[in-house]
């Protein structure tokens, strides 16, 4: 016998009861919560009950330095680190769909190794990778000649982005390629046959064809990974936090400070609040003018 | 000019042989039907002659000229693939200009040959649509017009038709004829469908695992079938195909079949005596002959289509169909007399399969 939600309504709300009480407990209220003690002066160092202050918060922030900087950074940090890892990982799935065919599934699983690695040793691996004395970096410059002494990167503060966006980037790739292995696999041969008697050579056929035809895959595992930057702070907080000057200040880690090291909760609250609108926004652009919904059937 | 020459052609995947020392040509203009069941490697045979397979051993030339390191853009041929291999995200317009783009034609030749084409396809109300928003005959329509704006030498099909219902096919191949006789390409067409073969080709090649059977006009092969495998290949339903052993009457030569019934056979020589035959007889060569038919079957199963009725039969262990009008259809269980037409019998040779008469 089928169901239908009219005749029997408290067995379909059973049904999606446990994932309405995981979602609502463990997403939408401290959503909601943060929105709330946004608007208050909410701080453990502080006694008794909680007063509302209206957009104070707020005002503070949009007058706050730092959070401007952070913003910048957050951008400029996520959106470098998503594209580069969406290039390089098509590239490399473009070099295992076409180019080493037989043994694509060993360099797949051999690639997807970096996927596993956790950030903190990320973090100690491009931290050291980039160290003044003893980084690889650093060795290899001043062996081809390109410096004459070792550069204080992660003390530098265009380099010490560049280091973020190393680490971001590298981690990604797998991810990436992974994705745009699985889209170019899923075009058919036959397409890529059409197009080589049609006489496409192979960058036409990879610009005309292939991109175009994986490109909403492309997009929405660039949203994923980009939300996934947006969050992570391990690499800035571990390696500069948030140095020099402020230059790898992601908005993260400034939350982050707001609350466990000014021990202001109302204020990082008010950061957090910000940082999501910011996350949305920037989804919103990415899925509305990067999705083509045209030839999705 | 564009006549395609095979010659020596071999082809294997791993250890299997898919394609054994191929030789055909195929004259300039011709619309040329490979058919053959799966795996007998007619596609194979295409894509090599498309470029898309690599020629391991042997040679084909197109237009005089040896192909087998060209690549497929440089061929001048186009294809019709199976699953059509449009372009999803790409307009009908820009499907039909593609390789007209990538051969760097310039835009207003571009403009009128895409015209052209969509006026002669029927297509023109379409060019702004995408291939998901097409119906099936409309996509087999774009796909045949993207390999005829460039105006190839040669038009490769691989079983352009097996995607459509039963009644676009055979509209489908009408057109797909018609329009061979209007462009006159040389066209070689690939298809497991033995009715498309007959009614499309001007030659058929039947392929059976990896060799050629036999190559010819329809109609001959069709009547003079070479061995057991094309006799039965063409033709619905299929020859039947009667054991028996070539002995002699006393006065003339003939066949005694299993169940001792004999039947002369005219053109039946000496040194034949003796062997062991498959006597093959196409349905509508059987007639129902009350008084002196020498096969005596029972009636199993009778099917009629409209114009003639089918009679499936029972001789032997063995089933034997006829072709019979409908008003001397017999019934159900019915014993019935059938007897060949003289110039209805083929004989086969019973371990070989060759034809000997």
């Amino acid at each position: 016998m089928l169901y239908r939600v009219k005749k029997a309504p408290w067995f379909f709300a059973a049904l999606i009861l446990p994932a309405a009480l995981v979602v609502g407990f463990l997403i939408l209220y401290p959503v909601i919560n943060g929105i709330y003690l946004s608007f208050t002066d909410a701080s453990p160092l502080r006694q008794g009950a909680l007063k509302f202050v209206g957009f104070e918060n707020y005002t503070y922030l949009f007058e706050e330095e730092v959070f401007y900087a952070s913003v910048f950074n957050t951008s400029f940090i996520v959106f470098v680190s998503s594209a580069l890892a969406v290039i390089m990982g098509f590239l490399i799935a473009l070099l295992l769909h076409f180019g080493v065919k037989r043994f694509a599934p060993l360099f797949r699983a051999l690639v997807f190794q970096v996927w596993v690695v956790p950030w903190i040793c990320v973090t100690i691996l491009w931290g050291w990778m980039f160290n003044k004395e003893y980084g690889l970096i650093n060795y290899l410059m001043t062996a081809t000649g390109m410096t004459e002494t070792n550069m204080d990167i992660l003390f530098d503060q265009t380099g010490a982005q560049w280091v973020m966006i190393a680490g971001f980037t590298w981690r990604s790739i797998p991810f990436l390629m992974v994705i745009a292995l699985a889209g170019l696999q899923s075009i058919s041969t036959e397409i890529i046959e059409a197009s080589e008697l049609d006489g496409a050579r192979f960058l036409s056929r990879i610009g005309h064809i292939i991109i175009p035809m994986i490109r909403n895959v492309l997009m929405v595992a660039l949203l994923l990974d980009s939300v996934r930057f947006f969050q992570e702070m391990t690499l800035p907080l571990l390696l500069t936090q948030g140095g020099p000057v402020n230059a790898t200040m992601v908005l993260s880690l400034f939350t982050y400070q707001l609350a466990f090291e000014n021990w202001d909760f109302a204020l990082a609250s008010a950061a957090g609040t910000v940082w999501l609108v910011f996350i949305i926004v920037v989804a919103w652009i990415v899925l509305r003018f990067g999705i083509r919904k045209e030839h999705v059937k | 000019m564009a006549a395609i020459t095979l010659t020596n052609l071999f082809k294997s995947f791993g250890p299997v042989e898919v394609l054994k020392d191929i030789n055909l040509s195929i004259a300039d203009k011709e619309f040329c039907v490979l058919v053959g069941p799966s795996g007998c490697g007619k596609s194979t045979l295409l894509r090599m002659i498309a470029g898309l397979e690599e020629v391991q051993a042997g040679t084909i030339e197109i237009g005089g000229e040896t192909v087998n390191d060209m690549r497929p853009r440089d061929r001048n041929l186009a294809m019709v693939f199976q699953g059509y291999a449009l372009y999803p995200h790409k307009t009908v317009k820009e499907n039909l200009s593609f390789s007209l783009k990538m051969h760097k034609y310039k835009k207003d030749e571009i403009e009128t040959r895409v015209q052209k084409v969509a006026e002669t396809l029927g297509l023109d109300v379409l060019l702004g649509r995408r291939p998901g928003q097409l119906s099936g005959g409309q996509r087999q329509r774009v796909a045949m017009g993207r390999a005829m704006v460039r105006d190839p030498s040669v038009f490769l099909f691989d079983e352009p038709l097996s995607n459509l219902d039963a009644k676009l096919r055979v509209q489908m191949r009408t057109e797909i004829r018609d329009l061979h006789q209007r462009i006159g390409a040389t066209s070689v067409y690939v298809t497991h469908d033995q009715i498309e073969a007959m009614t499309m080709a001007d030659r058929i090649v039947i392929m059976n695992n990896g060799v050629i059977e036999q190559v010819g006009p329809p109609l001959e092969l069709f009547d003079n079938p070479a061995n057991v495998f094309v006799a039965t290949f063409l033709g619905a339903p299929s020859i039947n195909l009667l054991e028996g052993k070539v002995v002699s009457d006393g006065e003339k030569l003939g066949v005694r079949l299993v169940d001792g019934s004999f039947i002369s056979v005219p053109d039946i020589k000496s040194p034949l005596e003796d062997t062991s035959v498959l006597m093959g007889v196409r349905p509508h060569h059987l007639v129902v002959d009350p008084e002196n038919g020498p096969i005596q079957a029972t009636v199993k199963v009778v099917e009629p289509t409209g114009v003639e009725t089918f009679v499936f039969s029972e001789f032997k262990g063995q089933e034997i169909a006829c072709q019979v009008v409908r008003q001397a259809a017999p019934k159900q269980k019915d014993k019935i007399r059938l007897s060949p037409t003289k110039e209805g019998i083929l004989l086969f040779d019973k371990t070989s399969g060759e034809r000997v008469i």
